[in-house]
């Protein structure tokens, strides 16, 4: 349970992180829905008027979140090598928890990522922009949720580390409850997307980022340790 | 109103550390680039990047300009993009026009030197440098490790020194400026009291520990022994996070600029140990390694206190010489002194120097006399006299006396500045031996991670070992194999010899010229200047009908005090030298090209052959051939006459300086081959040289003779050092493979010249020699120490023999070692001379 709000508590401090780079998404959809409704509004009121449209994009997010947990959890249970090797145990604690340690760093800029793959992410970027962009136009409620679904896939880094640790759990329940919990985190903020950032300075919002990056290291340690076999 | 902002923004975005183009965020060293058209984007993740593609592809995109979207300006008004204060001032910044071309660059550029505190190594060096290079508005940064000095080329209208030393304070190192003298002090009282709190914790500690270790304590039962790990904990604390915080901070600054320092791997250590520990007192375990973590902070406090210390004295010659180019001047402007920073004086400006206060600027004398020590600049410990219409040059000591001088050059190009400058030159180019250890030293640090971690690894993977026996090997390793000593063995030891010869009155513009020094086979002297005087002087007075050398120089006074030629000064000069007296001639007749007479009680004849021919007076047949043995040296040859007779001959000449011998002994003892160069006449080169027991020589020699004698030298596979002192020598200066000049008046000499003697004393050339052979010794000593720890250490360290104590003990003594080894370059001179005088 401890783990569950842990995983929230990222999700929340995290968040801030998310404001500046999904919030625009939110933003973009939302600014659609305006144009329709009436005379545009000045960014902040509209967002209420158009609760289910928001409801249905933070649950495709969920859906997403949660299966992707899921998912983890299957693969790191299928390919644990414990039960092939006497001498290593919780080798993929530890191998979840480095990959988080790293990914930490990279959230905390301090390493970079592979450019290999920042590479491959700006090529299919373009392509998944162009496929999406119906998305953004439409009214529909259903296409938001799918708008949501496929934000759950973005290449974020901090959502990358949550699926790692999900993945350490190895129980496809625990995993997909992990990751929901961690997407219940992220809600709040981005639901909140016209009244919060107002307020909220670029700077504070470099403090969460910075939280979270180091949560995550603390979590991905503490799974290297129990990897390790210094608790328990 | 969005339009122009986009465009500042733009400007704005390209003064300072980038941010996200999406989420506002900076974007650090880990950015990614994005091009869209001749766009360019910066995003702080990929996850912005995506979103960025996706917006920007969707049907408000693409546009011409993102920032004109719908979108962007939705964006900003709910505050994602930062519209911030800081956000308005950099803005504003970016307003001002950008200056053009380097060069205007360079003339609106303004020279900063600020002292940098608590660089462990140069790896720390190297970080400053890089960052600083990185800041905005900066065109040149060097960091003097060794001097705890920076030294930077700024623009003032881009960044303020206050802001450089902000990001240089950021790293976890302390700026300050010159100017503020309580710096240093306060850094040693800082890491004294830092030291001292440390040390008496750690000694609690070790106490507790021991007494555990060796079961002491196991009268009191396993419960209550479990407990004493609680005051080890509380006592550690503070030891690692006050004692140890100056290298935590530094060691984090280094890692986030993934420039791992020596503080880095003292911190890995240190807080492993401490994680470790805590962890196992949570759980009740006496398995604690307290006692490490706060002995690896003591230990190396202790060796970095001792250290500064003694650096100290080993780079005092030149940190003291840095500071004096920051001097100010008693300017006398309309009869008011004033005081001026010395970089401000123009050529011509009087100023005044007070008893006890250094030259600040070349300058000649219009009101003394003054008793200057000249050692600074010339090594001579002896007092001089300066009066009125001497030149002096920045740097000297007045010792008594008011002086007013007028400047003869601007003040930032006095011969102080110049020798700083070349002696920066001389310490910033790096010789053979450093460039490798900076090799060495660049992949060590990443071998050392790796090889602490793949033996932890390795333990951990085996199983034989448990993770607490794994963990502390894998300190071990870290301790062991910080390659401290490496970095400073032999940069340590250039600056001492730098330095020392300095003191001597000795300048090295090159240092490699330590290691050329050694390899040299044949010197070739000049001769005029060098090894003589270089001035034409009376240097022998011959009687030959009985009467004293006095009465004859005293009799030619008395004619030659009413001439003004060269030769008549100097008759002049060895009689007043002499103490004589003597009359002004009542009449005085001047024959040019001849001679001079006078009448003083009896007709003075003073001339050559042909004016004693002319006034009868006959020479003896045994007294002409003694005059033509003179002139054969290349001496002058002046008859007297008086009384109606050849009474003596005066022999004027450039005399060979007293040092001379002893140089050329000292050169001979050293297996050198000697050759005499000159541009008098092979006769008079051959008489000196047979003087002086020189076989080769060669006279009649332009600058370009004596290029082509060191080339004919060095083809012959001969490795040349040269000695000379004319501006004719200067192009053989520099065809040799040690150019070293004589001299401190000839500023163009010092351009080719490799070495420069301040004063005209040629035998300093033995104490270079001298100098250079014991730093040689020292350097190579020096990396055998750093090298030798490492080696016997990894080993031993990987296979858990030692324990991280041992090893930080190790690492510091190796520190200490070639910090001790070297400062016997610097004051085994000073004990030489106390003992032999």
């Amino acid at each position: 349970m401890e783990q569950l709000i842990a995983c929230f508590g990222i999700g929340l401090v995290g968040s801030l992180h998310c404001l500046g780079m999904c919030g625009p998404l939110v933003l973009a959809y939302s600014l659609n829905l305006k144009s329709v409704d009436g005379p545009p509004l000045g960014g902040k009121v509209a967002l209420f008027q158009n609760g289910l449209h928001h409801l249905a994009f933070h649950l495709g997010r969920l859906v997403a979140y949660g299966f992707l947990g899921a998912l983890a959890a299957l693969l790191f249970y299928a390919a644990d090598l414990d039960r092939l090797f006497i001498n290593i145990r919780g080798s993929m604690t530890l191998l979840g928890g480095s990959l988080m340690v790293v990914l930490g760093f990279v959230l905390l800029r301090v390493l970079p990522l592979p450019r290999a793959m920042t590479r491959l992410f700006a090529a299919s970027g373009s392509q998944w922009g162009k496929r999406l962009s119906p998305l953004f136009q439409s009214q529909k409620v259903g296409s938001k949720m799918a708008l949501g679904l496929a934000t759950g896939f973005l290449p974020c880094g901090l959502s990358w580390a949550m699926i790692l640790k999900a993945g350490t759990t190895q129980s496809p329940t625990m995993g997909w409850l992990t990751m929901l919990a961690f997407g219940l985190g992220t809600v709040p903020a981005l639901f909140l997307t016209g009244f919060s950032v107002s307020f909220l300075s670029s700077k504070a919002r470099a403090v969460g980022d910075r939280i979270a990056a180091l949560s995550i290291i603390a979590m991905g340690s503490i799974l290297v340790f129990k990897g390790a076999r210094i608790f328990v | 109103m969005f339009d122009s902002g986009a465009e500042i923004m733009k400007e704005a975005e390209r003064a300072e550390p980038r941010c996200c183009d999406l989420c506002g965020l900076r974007v650090g060293r880990t950015g990614i680039e994005h091009r869209v058209g001749t766009e360019r984007f910066f995003f702080c993740c990929t996850g912005c990047l995506y979103v960025f593609q996706i917006l920007y592809h969707s049907p408000d995109g693409p546009s011409a300009d993102y920032r004109q979207t719908e979108l962007y300006r939705a964006c900003v008004a709910a505050g994602i993009i930062p519209r911030s204060q800081e956000d308005l001032t950099r803005v504003a910044r970016a307003q001002e026009p950008p200056p053009a071309s380097p060069e205007t660059l360079e003339g609106l550029a303004e020279e900063l030197s600020f002292r940098v505190e608590g660089m462990w190594c140069p790896a720390c060096s190297l970080l400053i440098e890089e960052v600083l290079r990185r800041t905005e508005g900066i065109i040149r940064a060097k960091v003097f490790f060794l001097h705890d000095l920076a030294r930077v080329k700024y623009l003032p209208y881009e960044v303020t020194p206050q802001n450089l030393l902000n990001s240089v304070s950021n790293l976890g190192y302390r700026a300050s400026h010159f100017s503020d003298d309580s710096g240093e002090a306060r850094a040693n009282k800082d890491l004294l009291m830092r030291l001292g709190i440390s040390a008496i914790l750690t000694m609690n500690v070790m106490m507790i520990s021991f007494a555990l270790y060796f079961g002491f304590l196991q009268d009191l039962g396993e419960g209550a022994v479990a407990y004493l790990s609680y005051p080890l904990w509380a006592m550690t604390t503070p030891v690692l996070f006050y004692g140890g915080l100056p290298i935590l901070k530094r060691a984090y600054g280094g890692l986030r600029r993934l420039q791992p320092t020596m503080d880095a791997l003292i911190a890995l250590g240190a807080l492993s140990a401490y994680g470790y520990s805590v962890v196992q007192m949570s759980r009740g375990s006496l398995h604690v390694y307290f006692d490490t973590a706060a002995m690896l902070i003591t230990i190396v406090l202790l060796g970095r206190y001792v250290e500064t210390h003694s650096r100290g004295k080993v780079t005092r010659e030149i940190t003291a010489l840095f500071q004096l180019t920051s001097q100010k001047v008693r300017v006398l402007r309309e009869g008011v002194e004033r005081w001026v920073a010395s970089a401000a004086v123009e050529p011509g400006e009087e100023f005044a120097v007070e008893q006890g206060e250094r030259i600040p600027v070349d300058g000649r004398i219009l009101a003394g006399p003054g008793h200057m020590d000249e050692s600074f600049l010339t090594g001579e410990s002896r007092p001089v006299k300066r009066i009125a219409g001497d030149d002096v040059l920045a740097g000297g000591l007045l010792l008594e006396g008011h002086l007013i001088l007028k400047a003869s050059s601007k003040g930032s190009e006095s011969s102080l500045n110049q020798i700083v400058d070349l002696l920066q030159q001389a310490l910033t180019r790096k010789n053979r031996v450093e460039l490798a250890a900076d090799r060495i030293m660049g992949w060590l640090i990443p071998a050392v991670l790796f090889l602490a971690t793949g033996t932890a690894a390795y333990l951990l993977l085996d199983g034989h070992a448990s993770l607490d026996e794994a963990m502390l090997r894998a300190v071990t390793v870290l301790v062991i194999t910080c390659p401290c000593a490496l970095g400073i063995a032999t940069p340590l030891a250039k600056v001492a010899f730098i330095g020392q010869a300095r003191a001597k009155g000795i300048l090295i513009r090159e240092s490699s010229v330590v290691e050329k020094i050694k390899n040299l086979n044949t010197i070739v002297l000049d001769k005029t200047g060098t090894l003589t005087q270089g001035r034409f002087a009376l240097r022998k007075i011959v009687s030959v009908e009985g009467a004293g050398e006095e009465e004859i120089l005293g009799r030619a006074a008395s004619v030659e005090c009413l001439s003004d030629h060269l030769l008549a000064k100097e008759v002049l000069a060895e009689a007043s030298r002499r103490f004589l007296q003597w009359e002004p001639a009542s009449s005085y007749e001047c024959h040019e090209g001849q001679g001079v007479k006078g009448k003083a009680d009896t007709e003075i004849f003073i001339g050559n052959r042909q004016f004693m021919a002319s006034g009868d007076m006959a020479i003896r047949p045994d007294v002409a051939q003694r005059a033509a043995d003179m002139e054969k040296f290349g001496l002058t040859v002046v008859f007297v006459a008086f009384h109606r007779k050849v009474q003596g001959l005066l022999a004027f000449g450039d005399s060979i300086k007293e040092s001379a011998g002893p140089l050329l002994s000292g050169l001979r003892s050293r297996g050198l081959n000697l050759w005499l160069v000159s541009g008098d006449s092979q006769e008079t080169t051959k008489a000196i040289a047979e003087a002086l027991g020189i076989t080769h020589f060669q006279g009649q020699a332009l600058p370009a003779d004596k290029v082509q004698i060191v080339r004919r030298l060095q083809q012959e596979d001969k490795k040349v050092g040269m000695v000379g002192d004319g501006i004719n020598d200067a192009a053989a200066l520099a065809q040799a493979d040690v150019g070293c000049a004589l001299g401190a008046r000839s500023v163009i000499l010092r351009e080719t010249s490799d070495v420069t003697i301040l004063s005209d004393d040629p035998s300093k050339v033995l104490e270079l020699m001298d100098l250079s052979a014991k730093t040689t010794r020292t350097i190579h000593q020096n990396l055998f120490f750093s090298f030798f720890y490492n080696i016997v250490g990894i080993p031993l360290a990987v296979s858990g023999v030692l324990n991280p104590i041992i090893a930080v003990l190790a690492m510091v003594a190796s520190s200490l070692t070639v910090v001790g080894n070297t400062l016997r370059i610097s004051t085994g001179d000073r004990r030489e001379k106390s003992s032999g005088g």
